[in-house]
C-alpha cells in the first residue's frame, strides 16, 4: 500500500487491516463532523468492509463503529501502521 | 428575545426553580437517564421554523421525593458548535430556553464506554462557567466486563461530581439527584467555544489522553474492551454483510411493515365496535332529527375516522423505537444509503418512507432526524406517494370489481404490483427532485452505528405513547374538520326534506359540486356520483366507500354489503345510458388513488412538518395534476382496445 493513500481507496484485501489517518482533507463542513467522530491525524482505525451495493466504509475506532459515504472516506489520509 | 415554541401551555412554565439540562451525544443513553429522572412527566416541543425536538420534564416526585427542579433534554450532538440545526436548538435549549426561568446546571451525558469520543462536549462546557455533572452511562457493560474506572481523573478536570449510571436497573440516578440539590448559583456563563481545526484535533487528544488515565488502572484493557465489542461484532458480521445483510434487512422491515397491520387490526375492530356501540346507543337516545345527525354522522364519524388510525401509529412508532434503541436503524440507514443518495436522499430517509406505506403524517414527523434540509425535502415530497392503508379499502374495492369470481390470488398480484409501483414512482419523483434542485450542501452520513443494546420496555412504550399523542393532537383537528365539512355538504340544504337519499345527495352542496365538476371527471370514464366520491376522499381516502354504498343505494337483500355493492356498481350507467365502471375507468380510479394527494391531514402535517404552506400546496397541485393526466390518459388508451 502507497504511503498516503485515502480511506476511500481501501479494498476488500484490506479488509481488518489498521491503518492511521495522518492528514485530513475536504470542505470544512467534512472535516470538522469527521474531527467531532474522533478521526483525527494520529488515529488508528480498523477497515471492516463495504456496505452492500458499493455502499458506506465500515470502520472500528477504539470501542465505536462509524460509516463513512466514499466522499467523507476520501477527505481522510492513511498510512500503515 | 425569547419565541414562544409551538404548543406550549404558558401554565407548564415553573418559575423559580433550579432547570437542569442533559447534553450529550447521540446513543450516549440520554433519553434512557431523561426518563428515569422525569417518567412521563414531560412535554416535548419544537422552537418555531425548526422541526429538531427539545423536552422539558420535572422530577418524578414518587421516585425522587421531589418535583421541584426542571430537566431539559437536548437533542444528541458530537459538539455544540452551531453547525447543525440539532446543535442550534442544543444551544438555543440552555441559553434561550422559553420554558423555564435559566439553567442552573448541565448534566454531562458521556458513554463510559466511548469516553475518547463523548469527553469533547464535557470540554465544551468547561469553559462556559455552568456548574456540570457528569453522567457515565454504561456502567452495567463496563462492570460485567470488569472494567474499572478511575473517576478521580474526571472530578479533577472538570472539577465537578461523576456519577455511574445504570440505564437498565436505574443506579447511580438518587446519588445524581442528590448533587442537582445541592448545585450552587452561577455567576456568571458564556457560551461554549468555536474552536479552529488544529484546536479541535488537539483537545481530541488531550481527551484521548484524559480517557487512557481513566482507564489505566486496568490490565489487558484492550481484550476487555474486545469483549465489551464482542456481541456487536458477531451479529454485524451477518447484519451488515452484502448478502445476509439485504436478507435480513428485508426480513426486519416486513415484520415491522406487516405487523402495522395483523397487530393493529384487533385494536381497529376495538375502537370500530366502540364507535358503533355509542352510535347505537345514541340511535336510542335520541330523536331523529338535524342534532342526532350532526352528532352521529358528523362528530362521532370524525372522531373515528382520527383514532381508528391511532393502533396503527403506535404499533409504528413502538416498532421504530425498537430499531432505534437497539441500534439496528443505524445499520439499516447504513444499508441503504447509497441506493437512497443516487435519489437524492439518505439512508436516514428509509424509515420515514417506509412508515409512509402505512399513513404518511407519522412518515412526515419521522423525516426530522434526517439532518440535511435538501434530503429532507425531498423525502417529504415523495412520502405521500407510497400506497398508504387508507387506500387499501378503495383498491380492495375495485380490484373486487374487476376480479370478481376469479381467484382470489389474481387481485392480491395487482395489489402487490401497485405497491411496487407506488415505490416506483416515488422513486422517480425523487430521482427528478435530485436533479432539478439546487445542491444547497453536502449531505453527510458519518453516522456512528452503535453497540447493540437491549432497550427497556417502559422507555419505549413511553416514547411510542408521546409520539401518538402528538399525532392525534396535530393530525386530529384537520381530520375532524374536513369530515364534518363533508358531512355538512352531504347533508344540506334539503336535510328536512321527504326524498329518497339519491337526490338528496344530488341536490346537497357537495352533489352540485360534483355536477360541475362532472365535465372533469367524465375523461376518466365516470359522472358525478364518482365525481362526489373523489371529492369526499379528501377527509380520508377510506370515505369513497362508504361514499359510493350511500350514492349508489345499495339494495339491502344483498347477502353482504360489498355484494350489493358490486352488484350496484356493475348496473351502473351515466346520463348517456353507457356502463359507468368498466376496466378503463377501474385503471383510471386506481392510477388517480395511487398519486393522487387526497388525504388533508396529510397537508396539514406537511404545512407543519416543512414549515411552508407553499410546499404543501406544491404537493397537492403537483399529485393531483400528475394523477388525473396519467388516469385519463390510462382511460383513453385502454377504452380503444
Amino acid at each position: 500500500m502507497n504511503k498516503g493513500m485515502f480511506l476511500s481507496e481501501l479494498t476488500n484485501a484490506d479488509l481488518d487491516k489498521n491503518f492511521l489517518i495522518c492528514q485530513l482533507a475536504g470542505s470544512e463542513e467534512i472535516q470538522s463532523r469527521l474531527v467531532e467522530m474522533g478521526l483525527i491525524p494520529g488515529a488508528e482505525l480498523r477497515f471492516l468492509g463495504r456496505a452492500p451495493f458499493a455502499g458506506a466504509f465500515l470502520f472500528q475506532l477504539h470501542t465505536s463503529y462509524l460509516a463513512l459515504r466514499y466522499e467523507e472516506a476520501k477527505c481522510a489520509k492513511i498510512q500503515n501502521t | 428575545m425569547r419565541q414562544d415554541p409551538e404548543h406550549v401551555n404558558n401554565s407548564f412554565v415553573i418559575q423559580n426553580e433550579k432547570a437542569f439540562a442533559l447534553v450529550g451525544s447521540p446513543n450516549s443513553g440520554k433519553t434512557t437517564l431523561y426518563n428515569w429522572l422525569t417518567g412521563s412527566n414531560y412535554k416535548t416541543v419544537n422552537y418555531p421554523g425548526s422541526t429538531v425536538e427539545f423536552s422539558v420534564g420535572s422530577l418524578q416526585q414518587e421516585a425522587w421525593g421531589k418535583n421541584t427542579i426542571q430537566v431539559i433534554d437536548t437533542p444528541g450532538v458530537y459538539s455544540l458548535q452551531p453547525k447543525s440545526e440539532d446543535e442550534r436548538v442544543a444551544i438555543r435549549a440552555i441559553y434561550d430556553n422559553p420554558l423555564v426561568e435559566s439553567v442552573r446546571g448541565i448534566i454531562v451525558v458521556i458513554d463510559g464506554t466511548q469516553l475518547s469520543r463523548h469527553l469533547m462536549i464535557a470540554e465544551q462546557i468547561r469553559e462556559t462557567g455552568f456548574p456540570m455533572i457528569i453522567a457515565l452511562t454504561m456502567s452495567d457493560i463496563l462492570r460485567r466486563k470488569n472494567i474499572k474506572l478511575n473517576l478521580s481523573v474526571l472530578e479533577n478536570r472538570y472539577n465537578c461530581p461523576v456519577v455511574l449510571i445504570d440505564g437498565l436497573l436505574g443506579g447511580g440516578i438518587k446519588d445524581l439527584v442528590q448533587y442537582l440539590d445541592k448545585t450552587s448559583e452561577i455567576l456568571s456563563v458564556k457560551k461554549p467555544p468555536q474552536w479552529t481545526f488544529s484546536e479541535q484535533s488537539e483537545r481530541m487528544k488531550l481527551v484521548a489522553d484524559l480517557s487512557q488515565k481513566v482507564l489505566s488502572d486496568n490490565e489487558k484493557l484492550s481484550e476487555k474492551f474486545q469483549e465489551v465489542m464482542k456481541l456487536t461484532k458477531k451479529i454485524d458480521q451477518y447484519l451488515l454483510h452484502p448478502i445476509f445483510g439485504i436478507l435480513s434487512f428485508i426480513f426486519v422491515m416486513t415484520v415491522l411493515f406487516t405487523s402495522i397491520f395483523w397487530l393493529a387490526a384487533p385494536f381497529m375492530d376495538l375502537i370500530d365496535s366502540m364507535f358503533s356501540a355509542i352510535n347505537a346507543h345514541l340511535d336510542k337516545l335520541l330523536t331523529a332529527g338535524l342534532f342526532k345527525d350532526f352528532l352521529t354522522r358528523g362528530m362521532l364519524s370524525s372522531f373515528s375516522a382520527v383514532l381508528v388510525f391511532v393502533p396503527q401509529i403506535f404499533i409504528l412508532f413502538f416498532g421504530v423505537a425498537i430499531l432505534e434503541s437497539t441500534g439496528y436503524l443505524a445499520r439499516a440507514a447504513t444499508l441503504v444509503d447509497k441506493p437512497f443518495s443516487k435519489l437524492g436522499m439518505s439512508g436516514r430517509s428509509f424509515v420515514p418512507i417506509l412508515s409512509g406505506f402505512a399513513c404518511a403524517v407519522p412518515a412526515m414527523m419521522a423525516t426530522r432526524n434526517i439532518s440535511s434540509a435538501r434530503d429532507r425535502w425531498i423525502t417529504n415530497f415523495i412520502i405521500p406517494l407510497m400506497t398508504c392503508s387508507a387506500r387499501l379499502p378503495v383498491f380492495a374495492l375495485l380490484l373486487a370489481f374487476v376480479f370478481a369470481g376469479q381467484e382470489a390470488w389474481k387481485p392480491g398480484i395487482i395489489l402487490a404490483l401497485i405497491y411496487f409501483a407506488s415505490a416506483f414512482i416515488g422513486a422517480l419523483a425523487a430521482s427528478v427532485l435530485n436533479r432539478f434542485l439546487p445542491k444547497q450542501q453536502n449531505s453527510l452520513l458519518v453516522m456512528e452505528l452503535p453497540l447493540y443494546r437491549r432497550p427497556r420496555l417502559r422507555v419505549l412504550i413511553q416514547q411510542a405513547t408521546i409520539r401518538t399523542k402528538a399525532y392525534v393532537k396535530r393530525a386530529g383537528p384537520a381530520i375532524f374538520i374536513f369530515s364534518l365539512l363533508i358531512w355538512a355538504g352531504t347533508s344540506f340544504p334539503n336535510y328536512q326534506m321527504e326524498m329518497n337519499e339519491h337526490d338528496r345527495l344530488e341536490q346537497s352542496y357537495l352533489g352540485q359540486v360534483g355536477k360541475v365538476l362532472e365535465p372533469l371527471v367524465q375523461p376518466m370514464g365516470v359522472d358525478w356520483r364518482v365525481g362526489v366520491g373523489l371529492l369526499s376522499a379528501f377527509a380520508a381516502r377510506e370515505v369513497f366507500v362508504s361514499s359510493m354504498a350511500l350514492i349508489f343505494n345499495i339494495d339491502s337483500e344483498e347477502d353482504s354489503q360489498q355484494e350489493g355493492l358490486l352488484t350496484a356498481m356493475r348496473d351502473a350507467k351515466n346520463s348517456q345510458g353507457r356502463l359507468i365502471f368498466t376496466p378503463a375507468s377501474i385503471t383510471a380510479l386506481i392510477i388517480f388513488f395511487m398519486i393522487a394527494l387526497q388525504c388533508l391531514s396529510t397537508v396539514a402535517v406537511s404545512m407543519k412538518e416543512t414549515n411552508s404552506v407553499k410546499f404543501a400546496l406544491g404537493q397537492l397541485f403537483v399529485f393531483n395534476t400528475a394523477a388525473y393526466l396519467i388516469a385519463v390518459l390510462a382511460h383513453t388508451i385502454i377504452s380503444k382496445f
